[in-house]
């Protein structure tokens, strides 16, 4: 073990540390300002808002926000399991869920892309 | 031997001491081995979406989960440590959202605009499809399917919406998004590479980012900010939607 592993590391645990802050410090002020949003959001933006402020993050933390993103779908994925577990709920509702995946999904994309199309050619200078 | 393993691994999670410990941490290795053979895979298939991670990740583990488990909840019970890193994850986003938003100031209001209305429009035609079809007990599992999958799954907490259902639809949806939205959009004669970009990030969240990657880093950036704004605004909006009519 090198020290530069350790480090890394070291940087890592930091970078989680901060993010897991930011995280708690939303959850005050979504408390505080009776927000609905999820906790983890308000967080978000409000490392958002600092960021802006700061102009840009500094290394270690910028390095642990691309290793968890990247790690997203890690984290994800023992809750994606559950819906091949949902017994009478999808065997009821099958139709609307399948329909809302497979048909509503290209519509929307068609509908989004065309507003997209439509507003940037009407801003464009 | 598949009984004595099952009969192992379908220990409830308040089994205490070195069993449920054990347990717990075999769960996290087995998730974690799934997740690389997925994502190898995934890589071999040249980045195709329907071998993304997610999907064959889950399809895998279910099928493990089944064997194993036997039942889900004792599986989900000891599979507590990745939910946890959901959170600082989601907060994470704050880093690329705030350097793609300063990248493309010069079409900040166009685009902000169209984020604005993708990320009501996208939901609410699954809803009132899922409505015609007499889905109404799961309306609000829908409500969340183009959110990148961590604040997806603190929205159907927040508004009490059955979370393991509005995770699998998240993730299916990310699938059909990212297979369709090229040859829609082709169709449909758009050929600016921001537009699609912008669609697969509303539409398709993480899996549709990574296809948008694929496409080039211009398209993969306004993806990401569209996947971003996307997953805030229905986080900011969705709630108070539900409180006004439920």
């Amino acid at each position: 073990m090198t020290s530069f592993n350790l480090r890394e590391v070291a940087s890592l645990v930091a970078g989680i540390a901060v993010l897991a802050i930011f995280q708690w410090l939303g959850s005050l002020v979504s408390e505080a300002l009776q927000l609905p949003t999820p906790t983890a959001v308000t967080g978000l933006v409000l490392l958002f808002v600092v960021l802006s402020i700061m102009g840009d993050a500094p290394l270690w933390l910028a390095q642990t926000c691309h290793r968890l993103i990247s790690l997203l779908s890690l984290f994800f994925i023992p809750a994606g399991v559950g819906i091949f577990f949902l017994g009478d709920i999808f065997t009821d509702n099958w139709l609307a869920i399948i329909a809302a995946i497979l048909v509503a999904t290209p519509i929307a994309i068609v509908i989004t892309a065309l507003i997209m199309q439509f507003l940037l050619r009407r801003f464009a200078k | 031997m598949n009984d004595a393993l099952r009969s192992f691994f379908s220990a409830p999670a308040t089994t205490e001491g070195l069993l449920g410990v054990m347990i717990t941490a075999l769960t996290t290795l087995l998730v974690c081995a799934v997740y690389g053979l997925a994502l190898k895979t995934y890589r071999r298939a040249k980045h195709f979406p329907l071998a993304h991670p997610l999907a064959l990740g889950s399809i895998a583990l279910a099928f493990l989960v089944a064997i194993l488990y036997g039942d889900y909840s004792h599986f989900r019970d000891h599979s507590q440590v990745f939910y946890w890193f959901l959170g600082p994850t989601t907060v994470a986003l704050a880093l690329p959202l705030h350097r793609e938003f300063s990248r493309i100031r010069a079409v900040a209001k166009p685009v902000s605009l169209g984020l604005l209305a993708g990320a009501l429009i996208s939901p609410a035609v699954a809803l009132a499809l899922a409505w015609a079809l007499g889905g109404d007990k799961v309306l609000l599992s829908l409500a969340t399917k183009s959110v990148t999958t961590p604040i997806a799954l603190e929205l159907s907490e927040k508004i009490g919406s059955i979370a393991a259902l509005a995770a699998g639809v998240v993730i299916f949806t990310g699938v059909v998004g990212a297979l369709t939205a090229a040859p829609l959009l082709r169709l449909a004669g758009i050929k600016d590479e921001r537009v699609l970009g912008l669609v697969l990030g509303i539409n398709a969240h993480g899996v549709g980012t990574a296809t948008a990657f694929q496409v080039s880093p211009r398209c993969g950036a306004f993806a990401s900010l569209a996947m971003g704004i996307t997953g805030i605004v229905t986080a900011l909006i969705l709630p108070l939607l539900v409180r006004l009519f439920a």
